[in-house]
């Protein structure tokens, strides 16, 4: 292993396909200026061709000189930017806290780059550059591609290319403190940039694109009319000598695919599911159809008789170029939504968005017999800062700064449209626990000859389900929190040999532009081996001083040096501490840390303050206090109790405890090797509404730009802080537990967020205590309160109200699917970590289905024959998701416990909209994308083609290559027959014999070809609709990509569990039993 | 006899010159039989031999020129144990007219240089700052600091430590960015988690089987323990860095409260890291602490955070009132004694208005012979120019003569036991016969260790004499003389290791005569030497009472010794041996070493501090400050410590060694005024101006720490430290003023002083 030298190279002594000397030595390429000083290693091969193509900045580094809003796209006038997109309220400036974060999602990313005006203007710099080493071009193969003509930037019909996805939030603008919002379904052409061929690009060198002759049909086509604005230009002039050699390949071929560094940028500000663009979230069933459509017949016994193509499974919305309108309410009554991860715009009819509140019943059971007896969950999904849809109506702001929000005096739940007003007004009675309120004097309003308020269309929390309130003193407890930031870097020897220290450290400076909240912005950085080093920038300007806290037993923060330090007054000083860092510690010994203390001593750092801390772990915390001992678990069998699911330190629950009291948020991030037991560390993150990220195992090559854009959405999405939560009830029902990443003290009624964002949910579990009138409504309220980044005190209240029925088919009728899951998710996460046999929960899984759908086959359904497996319409995907469960990391058999523990944190948290993906991934039969975009001169996906595959190999066309997706990861599937051609223009190698030969992992970098151009496209938009960067992996044989596609593909029969085929007869088996 | 004249010789002084032969008789004479010894005083005449010295292998006493030396035999018989004791085989060539050096006579005190048995390492400083001053404060604390540095020697090897709410230890040797560790203040720590911390194994033994220094980044383990401590040569700039970019603790402080500083947490972590940093025994380690404030924080606190909370004072110590100072007295004895054991030195340099709490801190400093500076801010021109002292080179002005790592031995003749030792100093526990059953100060041993010393260092030793009534005619014939040998081992600042032997010799005598025993007294010495038992027994013995006690001694002496008839006071009168004993009581009676009123419990440590360390004739200028005064009419004389010696046309120059004052009287003032000086006619006047000025400056240049300057006229508000101290022969009390000046008081003039002693003296 050799360790971090001056010169670049992968630590860690991994093999990097083309060293990159040879790209950076490259004649035809301006040197590059801003290239990772010698001293500091740059992750293994990032800066690769990379520092050609952004003069004047580190590779990664985004231009620190380009002021935040230009950043988005600098071609622009940022009013232009913004009013093009037609995404916000007319003159809606960018938000005032940083960079838009999604603004700066470049098009068509550069290799590894983080989306930077100059960058978008470069010459590509995942061009591969023409330098290739003749030792790794594969031999024969000169296959030249043709380089995009000149003209060709100039008209585009990528719409979402360049979009700068930053969205106002629903609140007015003064009010919006740069949370990132919502994407623009389509960008209007004008929103395009297109780069203006460099002039440099066509340098005399540049050879025309001859026709290829070998490549054959489709692809040998010309470049498409349509090259994206931010589409690489053409390649460089060839150098001098490569062209005589190599006639005819400019650019060409690339015999290997660069590494991951070349990976599409982050797209930092990434919007959330709900927005992406044209994406049609195609797995999802229908939701306008009502009845018992669904039911699926097949014969008891013999599973051969089920015709696998009948069974039920996600379908994709018809291809509309409009996203379905909800309105949540219709006539006077609740609206079912429409399944979570489907692309629909809100319009707030006093309900709340279903974004927001989604419950799993959305016809309520009258009585608690009714529940029992439909055998289904009653739980609310709270996820109060969702990311809405551009679309949406906006929430509105109510500025109660002065008088504090009307709420009723006994339960204290705010004023919302169903409080009935009486008493001409005077009076109003509570819709949640039936008192009546005097309503105060500033507030009353007479009433129409309807009984409502004159004045319930003007003010917001009259007629709307969401509403936001500025609050008033009461609610400041002290002054609003800024938003601190404490950075924990791992430089222990471990961390260093496998690059993860560069890369954090690069990362982290990335990120700090990401940052909102403006000048109140606070960042400390740490790092830590065996000891805690803390670092003080003095005011002189001077170099910063190392604070070293080596009293790992027994922590403290440093705090008699100034730790936290302005963003915006010391931004370049982090910024070259960063540089400097790996260097300072490239010769450290010790091989060991002290996560755990320094976690504390960060912690006590925020005290005061709460914040939020980044530690990135690299390796098993084996030092100091919260030191944890390596117990992975030998066997993994089924019998196995999973003990390595619990935690072993107990002191680290209660030092989450602490932290969650004092406000401080922890975010994990393993870059590990091998076990970091996250298990144990991860209550850390869930206790004080942290995120757990798993790079495990780390490689700067293949991981750092996730890692970039993980941590750049991490910053930038819309959040809170110091959160307080509850969620109110109207009587009769009554919130038993919530789950999520929270923490409730004992005692109270509300939950402590130190932080929620836009990718949190909770889960309430609602019981009923009393019997309900039946055809009424009940209510359900969440109220969270806390600190937006722009340091005000808000309140955002979410109202639903759902109809009572005494009807058990009205109530599996407006059974949520989406609700469902994820509550059945977290049951399993919550049973997986409360020390049950992996089989005891399988059978949970089981369990709960087969008891739902008894009951629904009993009470809605008995008179159907009794060979017939029936499933409610709206619960028709229950058993393929069941399934799923079943045979992901969670359950599996031979999952490692570090997987198992990462599930049970994402599932422990996810929102409805992104469990269904996860569960069922989306498969993309890509050669058909491309085929068909070719013949009806598509450019890129629009989305409409984002139809997805049955997960099963049986669907895999031969020659063919899918692209597989669940909102976390991306997988490039290639068939053994894949065209040559298609490989060649994809991968840049000749044959699939080729590409199993290349070493290490394959990425996929940008050609200048338009299915290269067309993929990167399309893995944009799926990025953007996802909020995920989802790095993509190629899978080959032999490849670990590979099997883990074909774990994804649940509905084949696997070692890891039954088919979907199998799986229903054996549902439909045990129903039968049970029916007797 | 002279026995400033003898003290210039052997730099001892003893109370009494013979001492009487029997217990009895010496219980009589009521001032303890003492010595007061300097054992690092320079002597210009002292020859040092190259030579390890030759022992007595009965007594380990040093071969010295009282032996008596068969040369014949080459056996020479040692005066204190009379065994006899061959010659070493290289002396084998000594006769009468070839002897080594420390057989002559006059080389009664004479020094060997030992051969060196391990590398001496360079002296080494660490700097330890006090960070929660004002930023004008700090400055000028770092203008200091690095103006003294600038003098050092670039083989010094130096260290930071700086300290507020947490301590922070600089790696100078981290030229990355300035590094350092940080400990916290309000923790206990023990040196071995300090050194653990700091990932330092120098002075700890290795862990058997353990990694060394596990995991720590830096240098091979063999240079790290340079990380903390480099020669200045090779970290200056670091250190010049670090110091410049050094600010205020930016703990925030709350307006009611105090800063946070741990002052005690930051010596305990500085004391582990040089104990750990450079070897034990080789070599001189000096600890400076520049302290501004009282420590308030962790171990060691003397007072709460909260305002409201006053300091301890002197009522409060009394009445046990102060809530912190005996746990903070208990760790900093446990630091001193860690500090013993290094054999390293603690100086203060305290510098705020309000106390530090010096008095908790005292004993570090006297147990390890540091030095004390007292001022109210580091602007003050006397913690400069002392800083600047510290680090004198030899042959500059105000070369302090450091040394350290001294092991002090005493070896009385037989009939004598050691009581103990007043002085800098700190016991060693060893075996010996010679130590009295009574224990005085540091007692029950002969041996005792001074991590540092000085040129001025003086060591007061009680004896006991045990001697029985009768003793036969024959015994005393060959006991007439008898010895002490006082040997010093030590580290020489030159590096050297030396070792000094003085032997000093006197007559026994019969106690019964009283007019012989009196011709021995060392007026001078004595009151020393009860100025250092006064404040001993007043800081250890519960409700002692000084001026009783002093006053009884004195009496009882008085009683012993004068001439009179009983019951007869007219009739009083002390012998000229005796005369000035009387008035040395008065003023030390009156002085901040006995008086705690009006001074705070640190200012009265700093005083006795400075008491214990010096010799006797400085001790003498403390007790009764020297009052001079330059008139026309003549060269400048010595004149009473009176109030009557104010007169309008004289300027007097008071030296109460802690400050000079330069007073001039009402005409003179007028002049000076009149600017009469500048005038080339009065040539005369300018020189009476001049003179006291000049002497001043020359009491300045020699001492340490620096004497404050107090220039001032007659009714002038300064005036008051140069009243304070005279003879309040004319108060508001007094029918007919006798002076020019009156001071208004109710203490007692020296005349009735002198009366009530009469009085009492005489009566049966």
């Amino acid at each position: 292993m050799q360790s971090y030298g001056p010169r670049p190279g992968i630590p860690g002594g991994a093999p990097l396909p083309p060293p990159p000397g040879s790209y950076g030595s490259m004649p035809g390429f301006p040197g590059p200026p801003g290239a990772p000083p010698p001293g500091i290693p740059p992750p293994g091969g990032f800066p690769v061709g990379v520092s050609a193509a952004a003069p004047g900045q580190g590779a990664f580094t985004p231009p620190p000189s380009v002021p935040s809003p230009p950043g988005v796209a600098p071609q622009l006038p940022p009013s232009s930017a913004f009013g093009a997109m037609n995404l916000g309220p007319p003159g809606v400036p960018g938000p005032p806290g940083g960079p838009p974060p999604l603004g700066t999602i470049p098009v068509k990313p550069l290799g590894g780059q983080l989306p930077g005006p100059p960058g978008m203007q470069q010459p590509p710099p995942g061009m591969p550059p023409p330098g290739v080493p003749p030792a790794l071009r594969p031999p024969g193969v000169l296959m030249p591609v043709p380089p995009g003509p000149p003209g060709s930037g100039a008209l585009t019909s990528f719409p979402s290319n360049a979009v700068p996805l930053s969205l106002p939030n629903v609140s007015p603008p003064s009010m919006h403190s740069g949370g990132l919002v919502g994407v623009p379904p389509v960008g209007p052409p004008n929103g395009l940039h297109p780069p203006p061929p460099p002039a440099g690009g066509l340098g005399p060198g540049m050879q025309p694109p001859p026709p290829t002759p070998g490549m054959p049909g489709p692809y040998g086509v010309p470049p498409p009319p349509g090259v994206p604005g931010g589409m690489p230009p053409p390649p460089p002039p060839p150098p001098p000598g490569i062209p005589g050699s190599q006639p005819g390949v400019p650019g060409g071929p690339l015999p290997q695919p660069p590494p991951g560094g070349f990976m599409p940028p982050p797209p930092p500000g990434m919007p959330s599911g709900p927005p992406p663009p044209p994406g049609m979230p195609p797995l999802q069933q229908v939701p306008p159809q009502r009845g018992f459509v669904g039911q699926v017949q097949g014969p008891p016994n013999a599973s051969s008789r089920i015709d696998p193509s009948q069974i039920p499974r996600p379908v994709a919305q018809p291809p509309t170029s409009e996203p379905l309108v909800f309105d949540t309410r219709i006539a006077g009554g609740h609206a079912l939504p429409p399944p979570a991860s489907s692309r629909f715009v809100v319009r707030d009819r006093g309900s709340c968005s279903p974004r927001y509140l989604r419950s799993t019943l959305n016809h309520v059971p009258h009585s608690p017999e009714l529940l029992t007896t439909c055998a289904m969950p009653l739980a609310l999904v709270v996820s109060p800062l969702a990311l809405p849809d551009p679309g949406d109506d906006l929430i509105q702001v109510v500025d109660v700064t002065e008088s504090g929000p009307v709420r009723c005096v006994r339960c204290k739940a705010y004023m919302n449209p169903w409080m009935r007003w009486t008493n001409s007004g005077r009076n109003f009675t509570c819709n949640f626990c039936g008192i009546s309120n005097n309503t105060p004097d500033y507030y009353f309003c007479h009433l129409g000859p309807d009984g409502r308020r004159r004045d319930a269309d003007e003010r917001p929390e009259l007629c709307r389900g969401t509403v936001e309130y500025l609050a008033s003193k009461e609610y400041v407890f002290r002054p609003p929190m800024a938003p601190a930031h404490v950075f924990l870097i791992d430089v222990s020897q471990t961390a260093i040999a496998t690059g993860a220290t560069a890369s954090l450290c690069r990362a982290v400076a990335a990120s700090l532009d990401r940052i909102q909240g403006g000048s109140r912005a606070m960042v400390a950085v740490a790092t830590y081996d065996t000891t805690v080093h803390f670092y003080s920038v003095r005011t002189s300007g001077a170099t910063p001083q190392m604070l070293v806290m080596s009293d790992v037993q027994d922590v403290f923060a440093p705090t008699s040096g100034k730790l936290l330090l302005g963003l915006e007054d010391h931004r370049e000083q982090l910024k070259e501490l960063l540089e400097a860092l790996p260097g300072m510690w490239s010769s450290n010994r010790s091989n060991e840390n002290c996560a755990g203390a320094a976690i504390e001593a960060a912690i006590d750092l925020l005290k005061p303050y709460g914040g939020k801390i980044h530690a990135f772990i690299a390796s098993l915390p084996s030092v100091g206090v919260h030191a944890l001992k390596p117990r992975e678990a030998t066997g993994l069998g089924e019998k196995d109790k999973l003990a390595y699911l619990t935690s072993q330190d107990n002191t680290l629950r209660s030092l989450a405890t602490t932290a969650a009291d004092h406000m401080v948020c922890i975010d994990l991030v393993v870059l590990g090797q091998g076990y970091c037991d996250i298990a144990t560390l991860s209550d850390l993150a869930t206790t004080t509404g942290g995120t757990v990220y798993s790079y495990t195992p780390y490689n700067p090559v293949a991981d750092f730009d996730q890692l970039v854009n993980d941590l750049s959405w991490n910053m930038a999405r819309q959040q809170g802080l110091e959160a307080v939560m509850r969620v109110r009830c109207s009587s009769g029902l009554d919130v038993e537990s919530y789950s999520g990443h929270c923490y409730r003290p004992p005692n109270t009624p509300d939950v402590y967020l130190p932080a929620i964002d836009c990718d949190k949910a909770l889960l309430a579990r609602i019981i009923l205590t009393e019997k309900l009138a039946a055809g009424s409504e009940c209510y359900l309220q969440s109220a969270l309160l806390y600190t937006n980044v722009a340091g005000q005190r808000v309140i955002r209240v979410h109202t639903l109200a759902l109809p009572v029925t005494d009807n058990i088919s009205t109530v599996f009728k407006g059974a949520d699917l989406d609700a469902q899951i994820c509550t059945l998710g977290r049951r399993v996460a919550t049973a997986l970590a409360g020390q049950q046999t992996l089989g005891a929960c399988r059978e949970l899984v089981s369990t709960a289905v087969v008891a739902t759908l008894y009951s629904y086959r009993r009470n809605c359904a008995s008179s159907s024959s009794a060979v017939q497996l029936i499933l409610p319409e709206a619960l028709k995907l229950l058993p393929l998701y069941a399934l799923s469960l079943l045979k992901g990391a969670g359950l599996k058999d031979n999952v490692k416990p570090d997987e198992r523990a990462l599930w049970i944190t994402r599932m422990s948290c996810l929102p409805c909209s992104r469990v269904g993906p996860l569960l069922y991934p989306r498969l993309l039969p890509l050669a058909r994308l491309l085929s068909e975009a070719r013949e009806d001169n598509v450019t890129a996906a629009d989305g409409n083609t984002f139809e997805g595959f049955t997960l099963s190999s049986e669907h895999l066309e031969a020659g063919g290559i899918s692209l597989l997706e669940n909102g976390y990861e991306a997988i490039l599937y290639l068939d053994r027959g894949v065209s040559g051609q298609l490989l060649f223009d994809l991968l840049g190698v000749a044959s699939y014999d080729d590409l199993v030969r290349v070493p290490n992992a394959v990425a996929l970098l940008p050609r200048d070809n338009w299915p290269s151009r067309l993929l990167q496209d399309l893995l944009t938009k799926i990025r953007l609709q996802r909020s995920s960067f989802m790095r993509l992996r190629v899978a080959r044989k032999g490849d670990p990509a590979e099997s883990a596609f074909f774990n994804m593909l649940v509905e084949d029969r696997s070692t890891a569990g039954m088919s979907y085929v199998e799986y229903l007869c054996q549902i439909h088996r045990l129903i039968q039993n049970k029916m007797g | 006899m002279d026995f400033a004249a003898l003290e210039d010789i052997d730099g001892v002084r003893l109370t009494w010159n013979l001492w009487p032969n029997s217990k009895l008789e010496a219980t009589k004479c009521v001032i303890p039989f003492a010595s007061i010894y300097t054992p690092n005083k320079r002597l210009p005449t002292m020859p040092v031999l190259p030579y390890e010295p030759v022992p007595c292998k009965q007594c380990t006493a040093i071969l010295n020129p009282y032996a008596r030396v068969d040369f014949y035999s080459k056996v020479w018989i040692c005066p204190f144990c009379h065994s006899r004791n061959h010659f070493p085989a290289h002396y084998q060539g000594i006769s009468d007219s070839n002897m080594p050096a420390e057989l002559y006579p006059n080389y009664c005190t004479i020094e060997y240089t030992l051969p060196k048995t391990v590398t001496p390492h360079p002296p080494a400083f660490i700097f330890l700052i006090d960070t929660c001053v004002s930023e004008d404060e700090l400055g000028a604390c770092k203008a200091a600091i690095m103006h003294a540095i600038q003098t050092l020697p670039e083989y010094a090897y130096v260290g930071l430590v700086t300290f507020g709410t947490h301590v922070h230890v600089y790696e100078l040797g981290f030229t990355e960015c300035s590094k350092c560790f940080v400990f916290r203040g309000s923790k206990e720590y023990t040196s071995q988690q300090i050194i653990e911390q700091l990932g330092i194994r120098g002075g700890a033994p290795q862990r058997p089987g353990g990694p060394p220094a596990a995991g720590q980044p830096g240098p091979a383990p063999g240079a790290l323990q340079r990380r903390f401590l480099m020669p200045l040569g090779e970290c200056e700039f670091t250190l010049t860095t670090a110091l410049e970019e050094l600010q205020k603790d930016s703990y925030p402080v709350i307006a009611t409260h105090r800063p946070a500083r741990c002052t005690g947490t930051a010596m305990q972590v500085t004391s582990a890291l040089l104990g750990a940093s450079v070897p034990i025994g080789s070599c001189a380690g000096r600890i400076l602490l520049f302290v501004g404030g009282p420590c308030t924080e962790g171990s060691g606190k003397v007072v709460n955070r909260e305002l409201t909370e006053e300091i301890r004072s002197h009522k409060d110590l009394a009445k046990d009132g102060a809530p912190h100072y005996r746990k903070a007295k208990k760790f900093y004895d446990g630091l001193a004694a860690e500090l013993v054991a290094h054999g390293h030195a603690l100086d203060i340099f305290a510098c705020a208005l309000d106390q530090v709490g010096v008095a908790e801190m005292k004993d570090v400093v006297m147990t390890t012979g540091g030095l004390t500076v007292q001022t109210d801010t580091y602007h003050n021109v006397v913690f400069r120019d002392s800083l600047k002292r510290l680090f004198a080179r030899e042959g500059e002005d105000g070369f302090l003569g450091l040394s350290s790592n001294a092991m002090f031995e005493v070896i009385p003749s037989r009939d004598i036991k050691v009581a103990g030792l007043l002085g800098p100093a700190a016991r060693v526990d060893k075996k010996s016969p010679y130590v009295a059953d009574v224990e005085v100060g540091l007692g029950g041993t002969t041996t005792w260790k001074l991590c540092s010393l000085d040129a001025e260092t003086s060591l007061a030793l009680l004896y006991e004499i045990t001697a029985a009534t009768n003793r036969d005619a024959g015994d005393a014939q060959a006991n007439s003389q008898f010895f002490l040998q006082f040997i010093t081992r030590y580290l020489h600042w030159t590096g050297e290791l030396r070792c000094r032997v003085t032997t000093v010799t006197r007559r026994w005598i019969d106690g019964s005569q009283v007019g012989e025993v009196i011709t021995g007294f060392d007026q001078e010495a004595a009151a020393v030497l009860m100025g250092r038992l006064a404040t001993h027994k007043m800081e250890t013995e519960e409700d002692f009472d000084a001026t009783r006690w002093l006053d009884r001694a004195l009496i009882r002496l008085a009683q012993r010794f004068g001439d009179y008839r009983k019951d007869d006071p007219q009739s009083f009168n002390l012998r000229p041996e005796l005369s000035f004993y009387p008035q040395f009581m008065f003023h030390l009676r009156r002085s901040p070493f006995v008086q705690v009123f009006g001074n705070s419990p640190d200012e009265t440590a700093y005083y006795r501090m400075a008491l214990f360390r010096v010799a006797v004739p400085d001790a003498m200028v403390m007790i009764q400050p020297q009052l001079s005064a330059y008139h026309f009419n003549g060269p400048p004389e010595p004149v009473l410590l009176d109030v009557s010696s104010i007169l309008p046309e004289r300027v007097l120059m008071l030296d109460a060694y802690f400050y000079v004052v330069v007073f001039h009287g009402t005409t003179i003032a007028q002049w000076r005024k009149a600017e009469y000086h500048l005038q080339p006619e009065h040539v005369a006047f300018a020189q009476v101006l001049a003179a006291p000025q000049n002497e001043a400056k020359e009491i300045v240049r020699r001492r340490f720490p620096v004497p404050k300057i107090v220039d001032c006229d007659h009714n002038g508000s300064q005036a008051r430290f140069l009243l304070v101290k005279l003879n309040p022969s004319s108060t508001y009390t007094s029918a007919t003023p006798m002076s020019a000046e009156v001071i208004n008081t109710d203490d007692v003039s020296l005349a009735t002083f002198t009366e009530h002693l009469k009085r009492l003296a005489v009566q049966s």
